[in-house]
């Protein structure tokens, strides 16, 4: 009896015990949420947390789409102070909610007109980058493949089980994708973006859930187990892939007219964030030139900031599109969730 | 020393204690004696507290205990099957109840072992409960039972569980126990046999009510009714109606008269009857006779020497002393 | 005294029923609510999102039809097995039959990461076939197929099965057979004369059984099905966290609920008439003496030991064989937190978290458990209101883990209640699913207690904390330690409320696991194998705690 009772004595203590660990693991420093492929160049991120003090935690929720799920779901109370990664296929979605504090940035000025809209009260534009079709050059050579230069193209039987994309709902380049063929293809007509798609599917093109999935599992010059030789990505992932001996990069985008869609990436304070004046360091810190001349070999993305200068391996294997694709945010906002939708009961019946 | 007053239980519309009234003295055994459902488990739960009852009052040594919570009414009460606490040693069981008051680990230690003297079970005290006989289990309940000095101790038919040779030997040995430590007790029994060895008085319950209480033999041979009568055994109801012994009937407004099978002999001359069935069983001889209009007797011949056929004619003596009224219904 | 003793106990009652209805019943009942009027008005765009679209539809039809085959392989495959677990002796017959109890404490995520690590691309037995055969691609390719799902339910539900079955059956009459023998049937009809129709009830007991788990089925097709495979816990899963799309996803969960709660009430019909059935000449198991019947057994023996066994081994091999050599060097990388991991901690923090959250639904499943066994054996207050709640408490196990999730997600945001972005909401949502399987283990043990034993401490003076305290906590502990270590066990691997309502700064093992698989590179899955195989073991040692401890007859399953 003395034994049971001991023994219910020391289980009330590890419970007590338990609550305080975990109770007191609430961030005492600036946390950051973030999708899965963030990256910083640990001595930029150094530098801003000597100069300031400020300690960042970076907290990677997962997809673009996903972090903001759950930035909407938990508005008030937010898992992080800031949220990085935002692009504009979903930034309607969060300031509908309301889940930012409303911030300029005195830096501001600093950045290309292009990516200015009336959404920079509460969000502020980091980077940019084009959603095209990447293909792994040394495959089309060996097969003697033509590289598609048009969405149309990719439905011919030559390119059958080649291409991966991404499921619109689960990933931001698939939504930008999706947009990017919506936009090509339109909702009405003989031949609308729903057909378009049936004919990929026909066509054997994967789905994969993430970019990280179809980039690192299925695309042949991601993975050494992939088999796809296209996949959707960006126009400015191929310096990733440059060989330093050979000094060649394996895969190249396709920047046709009509084949991209340019995703603008935006950070924002959390409304309910005790840091608000550490998050407005952070977000200045984000359009300084440390770390915008960080972001191209980081994340392989473009800096939104005037006159950069790109690093001499961006420069030269990156690929800016001339046309890329461009939709009006307010039809994005108005018919996202029908397209995903619709896009979903045709793609993965 | 127990007295209770006009005592009603009920469960919904089902009444199960329809007016109990009893008085208790030091030191007496009372029996509860009757079929099961006649009341008496019920009894013994309303007076350990177990049971609220609806109505009546229940005065223990001159105090009201009606309300109070069954831990505090200082009763002891032996369950039906013990209720031994199977994950407790022997010593652990017994000394259950003495911990609730204030004796330290030494007078505990002393009073199991002096209770276990008394039950006979010296040496069991780390025993554990499922490795006992029945026999066994029985003592050490009683010991527990006793164990925090009880005001008043009830047995609900302590023996009923063990088979009958050892039912005969236990029931006297419980008897001289419960003398010994000088107790008041209620024992609850459908055995008449066991009744008549432990108890002082015995109460005979039917529906909820008792029917007669008195001493062992005033009971056998002055019952009170019919009921009783048929309880007891005895058989020999005859009506007032009855011819044959219509003059040895006292006067008595009684309808049914009770002839007791001690007050019936055989006699060379006298009432006349047939012999229906003889049982011979060792002491004594079972004679059922058969009285014209008067129905089948009972009684019983001790001489060995007599035999007896069916069909034979005899001539009964009856004693008027063993004609006993019976209550009207 | 006696008074706060009295009202004491009345709230003894108020706890769970409080702990049932704020944590259960509201937020299911928001479900109801948002289902049909998201945004205040009353509103069937969500039911009718899902009765006019294919897609819904078709997640409804593929949810039923992956249920139907998985239980009907499942039984295929259990009824040989089960016919030599009642006719054989053999070693290690009892332990194997023991193993009903492990589904329940296997993580979804831990049995996906084995299966794998024994048949994935990546898995032990691709690995072998491609260095003996020299070849380029991995030859088995069964990921994100339904057959990869068919396989995980078929393991998860052949022990659970196959108990049932082989626990009917060994109470049947030997003298049927044997009648039916002497009359001359021949082996086929004796199959489907006499054997099939006589254990009908326990073989559609079990099936329905299997189809109530595989129905819901979560962690195991969102791992293994890839998105093309989406069963309505997964669709539930997608449309709250992918899409937001609440409205869709409650109405969703509603027409889960319903049907599991069709086919709980048919389950409990079927449970009650299957109890009737005991006989005097029951079969004897006894050694198998011919060559056949040994091979006969033998094959039985050998699929349940690859099917249950061989997916564990490989997950605890593929850990700690690396390129060709055994290494630590994937549980070595749990503890570092590097930066650009997706973790937000290092995993070893997970670990802690998970035990803390075990620790603490240990207590609270615990609590409540056991009070509502007293509720519902009538030991707390004298009424009848016991056999109300009794079909009450496997309320949530009939609703799924996911739905748990999204009620909380929807309800609980709100003050007084603001716990959508507490941690608190992760025990919460463990006690729930694990509070009715301590209070299944106390009821029985508390049923045997006989009255008498509580009644006679009372007479020898005892105050009801004391009887409570010396006689009856003594007699349930053994069920309290089984209903203990089956919560813990739970907590630990619970995926699909947790996925839900954990942070990611507080993320559990199963999480932990989940979010390591999503990734590329082999260090996050050998990660993800080596976090698997700790929290393997964790929950082997508690299957084998409970089985020490369960008595038979302990637990109403």
């Amino acid at each position: 009896m003395k034994a049971l009772s001991r023994l219910l004595l020391v289980f009330v203590f590890l419970v007590c015990v338990s609550s305080l660990i975990i109770a007191q693991d609430e961030p005492i420093t600036l946390t950051v949420l973030t999708h899965d492929s963030f990256n910083v160049s640990e001595d930029v991120l150094a530098a801003f947390q000597e100069e300031t003090g400020i300690e960042v935690e970076i907290l990677r929720g997962g997809d673009a789409g996903q972090i903001v799920n759950q930035s909407v779901l938990t508005a008030g109370n937010p898992l992080a102070d800031v949220l990085y990664g935002i692009d504009n296929t979903f930034l309607s979605r969060a300031l509908g909610a309301g889940i930012f504090l409303p911030y300029e940035s005195s830096l501001l000025g600093t950045v290309d007109s292009r990516f200015l809209s009336e959404a920079v009260d509460y969000v502020t534009p980091i980077d940019y980058g084009d959603v095209c079709i990447n293909y792994d050059v040394a495959y089309f050579e060996e097969n003697e493949l033509a590289v598609p230069q048009s969405l149309a193209e990719l439905t011919a039987p030559e390119y059958e089980g080649l291409l991966v994309a991404q499921n619109p709902a689960t990933s931001s380049p698939g939504l930008a994708f999706l947009v990017a063929t919506v936009s090509e293809f339109g909702e009405d007509g003989d031949y609308t973006y729903l057909d378009y798609w049936s004919d990929l599917v026909s066509n054997d093109t994967l789905i994969a859930d993430s970019w990280s999935d179809a980039y690192f599992t299925y695309f042949t010059a991601g993975s050494e187990d992939g088999t796809y030789p296209m996949v959707v990505s960006y126009a400015s992932s191929p310096p990733f892939t440059v060989d330093e001996e050979t000094e060649t990069a394996s895969t190249e985008s396709i920047v046709a007219d009509g084949m991209c869609f340019r995703q603008i990436e935006y950070v924002g304070i959390l409304a309910g964030t005790e840091k608000v004046q550490a998050a407005e360091q952070f977000v200045d810190f984000m359009l300084s030139e440390a770390f915008q001349a960080d972001l191209p070999l980081q994340m392989y993305v473009f800096p939104v900031v005037e006159d950069i200068e790109l690093p001499e391996l961006f420069a030269e294997y990156a690929q800016i599109p001339e046309n890329p694709v461009v939709v009006d945010p307010a039809l994005i906002e108005e018919n996202r969730e029908n397209w995903i939708q619709s896009w979903t009961e045709t793609v993965l019946r | 020393m127990l007295e209770l007053k006009n005592v009603h239980l009920s469960y919904g519309p089902n009444e199960v204690l329809k007016g109990i009234s009893l008085n208790i003295g030091q030191g007496e055994i009372i029996c509860l004696l009757g079929q099961s459902g006649s009341g008496k488990t019920s009894l013994l739960r309303v007076i350990a507290g177990l049971e609220q009852e609806t109505q009546g009052s229940i005065v223990l040594a001159g105090e009201r205990i009606n309300g109070l919570k069954p831990q505090q009414r200082h009763v002891g009460l032996m369950f039906q099957d013990y209720a031994l606490f199977p994950h407790m040693s022997v010593a652990e069981n017994i000394a259950f109840g003495l911990r609730s008051g204030k004796m330290d680990a030494q007078q505990v230690r002393q009073r199991v072992d002096e209770l276990l003297h008394l039950v006979r079970l010296d040496g069991y005290q780390d025993r554990p409960i499922d490795q006992l006989s029945g026999g066994e289990q029985q003592r050490v309940a009683l010991a527990r039972s006793l164990a925090p000095r009880p005001r008043l101790l009830m047995l609900d038919e302590p023996l009923g569980s063990l088979d009958a040779s050892l039912r005969e030997t236990l029931v006297k040995e419980v008897h001289d126990i419960i003398k010994l430590a000088g107790l008041t007790a209620i024992y609850v029994t459908h055995d008449q046999q066991e009744a008549f060895v432990i108890a002082d008085r015995i109460a005979i319950m039917q529906h909820g009510q008792i029917e007669q209480i008195a001493t062992p033999q005033e009971l056998y041979y002055r019952p009170h009714s019919r009921f009783v009568v048929e309880f007891l055994g005895l058989h020999n109801v005859v009506s007032a109606d009855c011819e044959a012994i219509r003059e040895l009937l006292p006067d008595d407004t009684a309808r049914e008269f009770l002839i007791h099978p001690k007050g019936i002999s055989l006699a060379d001359e006298g009432l006349n009857a047939v012999v229906t069935e003889v049982i011979f069983s060792g002491d004594r001889t079972a004679v059922t006779v058969e009285v014209p209009l008067c129905g089948s007797w009972r009684f019983f011949v001790y001489d060995p020497l007599i035999r007896l056929d069916v069909g034979q004619q005899v001539y009964l003596h009856i004693d008027h002393e063993f004609i006993i009224p019976l209550a009207n219904k | 005294m006696n008074n706060i003793w009295r009202w004491g106990r009345y709230g003894l009652v108020v706890l769970p029923l409080l702990f049932f209805g704020l944590f259960y019943l509201y937020p299911v009942a928001t479900i109801f609510d948002y289902s049909f009027r998201a945004d205040g008005v009353f509103d069937l765009s969500g039911f009718a999102s899902i009765a006019t679209s294919a897609y819904y539809r078709d997640t409804l039809v593929f949810t039923v039809f992956q249920a139907t085959l998985s239980t009907f392989f499942t039984i295929l495959l259990v009824l040989p097995g089960a016919y030599v677990f009642v006719h054989y002796k053999f070693p290690g017959r009892s332990l194997l039959l023991s193993m009903s109890t492990l589904p329940f404490v296997l993580p979804t995520v831990v049995v996906a990461t084995a299966f794998l690590a024994l048949i994935g691309p990546r898995g032990l037995l691709n690995t072998a076939l491609m260095d003996l055969f020299n070849l380029e691609a991995p030859p088995i390719q069964l990921t994100h197929t339904l057959t990869l799902i068919l396989i995980v339910h078929v393991f998860y539900n052949y022990s659970v099965a196959l108990r049932i079955i082989v626990a009917y059956w060994s109470g049947l009459s030997s003298r049927i057979e044997d009648a039916a023998a002497v009359l001359g049937a021949n082996r086929w009809q004796m199959w489907w004369r006499i054997r099939l129709p006589l254990l009908r009830p326990a073989i559609v007991a079990a099936a329905l059984l299997v189809f109530i788990f595989t129905f819901t089925s979560f962690g195991v097709v969102l791992i293994l099905g890839g998105i093309r495979f989406a069963t309505l816990e997964v669709q539930i899963y997608y449309q709250t966290i992918n899409l937001l799309n609440l409205p869709t996803a409650a109405a969703l969960s509603l027409i889960q609920i319903l049907i599991m709660l069709l086919a709980m009430l048919y389950y409990a019909r079927l449970q009650r008439q299957m109890s009737s059935s005991q006989t005097v000449v029951p079969i004897r198991p006894k050694s198998a003496s011919t060559w056949q019947q040994r091979l006969f057994v033998g094959g039985n023996l050998f699929v349940v030991i690859v099917l249950l066994l061989m997916p564990l081994l490989a997950l605890i091999v593929r850990s700690l064989w690396i390129d060709g050599q055994f290494s630590l060097e994937y549980y070595t990388l749990l503890g570092e937190n590097v930066r650009n991991s997706v973790l937000f901690v290092p995993p070893m923090k997970a670990i802690a978290n998970s035990i803390a959250f075990g620790l603490m639904t240990t207590f609270i499943a615990v609590v409540m458990g056991t009070l509502l066994a007293y509720l519902v054996g009538d030991r707390l207050v004298n009424t009848r209101v016991g056999r109300f709640i009794d079909p009450l408490i496997m309320l949530p196990l009939a609703t799924s883990a996911v739905t748990l999730g999204l009620g909380f997600i929807l309800a609980l945001d709100e003050p007084p209640l603001n716990l959508r972005t507490s941690w608190v909401l992760i025990p919460i949502a463990h006690s729930l699913v694990a509070t009715p399987f301590v209070a299944r283990s106390v009821l029985p043990a508390l049923r045997q207690i006989p009255p008498s034993l509580p009644e006679a401490a009372q007479v020898l003076g005892a105050t009801p904390f004391r009887i409570w305290r010396r006689i009856e906590l003594p007699l349930i502990s053994r069920s309290l330690i089984v209903g203990a270590t089956f919560a813990f066990a739970i907590s630990l691997g619970e995926f699909g409320a947790s996925v839900f309502v954990a942070r990611p700064d507080t993320p559990t093992m199963p999480l932990v696991i989940y979010r390591l698989l999503g990734q590329p590179g082999t260090e996050n899955y050998g990660q993800a194998l080596a976090m698997s195989v700790l929290l393997l073991l964790v929950c082997l040692g508690s299957f084998l705690l409970i089985e020490r401890f369960r008595e038979a007859g302990v637990g109403e399953f």
